[in-house]
């Protein structure tokens, strides 16, 4: 068997040589980086298309309610209210959204692994934490709002049917919980648990 | 983008390309994964080329670039279809290492057994870097490298002795 040492050698007497088959020209590179522009692009409409969809949703239920109740002196009222109510939180997915992408794209990847690691995983905690205080506020205002468009249609109302009404916010409530831990499990828990393993590494 | 700046990133890459092979072989078992992690160097690299001033050997640079990327490199892309370049390019060969080959490999497959941080210092370390280099790379103090690779260094050896 050939010590450490011995297998150093070796290694480094092919260090430098050119057998490493790939040769980059102007226009494999060019492909290269669309390819990648268009990877991350995908990535951050996943990431965050389960959000934007439940605003898209929570607007458009709140508009069509309105509209629907424009002879209703209370209900465009409540609906103006609803908007009113998500729109900071709107704003502030938006504003810690491009943070985010701002903040992961001007990290430079040419410092210290340690810092590297360090960095990444503070940005994901960092939002991470946002993100969980605002899921706790928002899916349920947005399946009380679900369950308030629905028996909107349902002859004599929510007030005639409270027992089905509570148990479908429930149900809807259920869902959403999963929903959201399954996609904070992918893509922050999951892989800030990973930056800390490496990070615990440096200070072991 | 512009040629001059394009020519000059092209050519550096081109001399010091064996690091991105060398990264992906020690963090990626599948062929495919170490082409989406090389790719993805490429593209690090060059968003990263205007940050490089010449305080450190390029080859220094180039290998925090590759192993950032790498160990923060999301596998969850697995529905992302890998831009295919050419036949040569997926052609993911290390130097032919002559008669070495058999040991040169069942030290890949130890080194595959290290944890993230490890594998990054045993690799620079038999790329011949100093230990200011490595340091420098890591962001650990010369001394925590040096107790380090004594460590790694046993394990690989016990590792390598339990294959025979």
């Amino acid at each position: 068997m050939k010590t450490i040492e011995e297998l150093k050698n070796t290694w480094e007497q092919h260090k430098d040589d050119n057998s490493f088959s790939t040769v980059y020209d102007q226009k494999m590179l060019e492909k290269i980086f669309k390819s990648r522009v268009s990877k991350h692009t995908n990535e951050s409409i996943k990431f965050f298309g389960a959000a934007f969809t439940l605003q898209i949703i929570v607007y458009s239920l709140l508009v069509h309610f309105g509209v629907m109740n424009l002879v209703n002196a209370q209900i465009p009222w409540v609906s103006i209210g609803g908007i009113i109510l998500f729109l900071p939180y709107t704003y502030m997915l938006m504003k810690r959204f491009k943070n985010l992408a701002k903040t992961e794209l001007e990290v430079n990847s040419a410092v210290s692994m340690h810092e590297f690691v360090n960095k990444q995983q503070f940005i994901l905690q960092n939002f991470h934490k946002f993100k969980s205080r605002y899921d706790f506020l928002i899916v349920p205002a947005s399946c009380a709002l679900a369950v308030l468009f629905i028996y909107n249609y349902v002859p004599e109302g929510i007030l005639k049917h409270s027992v089905s009404a509570i148990s479908l916010f429930i149900i809807l409530l259920i869902g959403g919980f999963f929903v959201i831990r399954a996609e904070n499990k992918k893509y922050f828990k999951l892989p800030i648990q990973n930056l800390k393993k490496i990070s615990d590494e440096f200070t072991s | 983008m512009k040629n001059e700046k394009v020519k000059s990133f092209i050519e550096i890459i081109n001399q010091n390309i064996g690091i991105t092979h060398k990264v992906a072989r020690i963090y990626f078992s599948e062929s495919e994964d170490r082409e989406d992690v090389i790719q993805e160097m490429m593209y690090q690299l060059w968003k990263s080329f205007p940050s490089f001033t010449g305080q450190s050997k390029f080859s220094t640079w180039m290998y925090s670039v590759c192993l950032n990327t790498a160990i923060t490199f999301r596998k969850k892309y697995v529905h992302h279809k890998i831009q295919p370049l050419n036949v040569e390019h997926n052609q993911f060969s290390l130097p032919d290492y002559e008669n070495n080959e058999e040991a040169m490999s069942q030290l890949f497959n130890a080194i595959a057994n290290l944890s993230v941080l490890n594998k990054a210092i045993i690799l620079l370390y038999l790329e011949g870097m100093s230990y200011d280099e490595i340091a420098e790379v890591i962001g650990l103090t010369k001394s925590n490298v040096s107790i380090r690779l004594v460590r790694i260094k046993k394990d690989l050896e016990i590792q390598l002795k339990n294959k025979i």
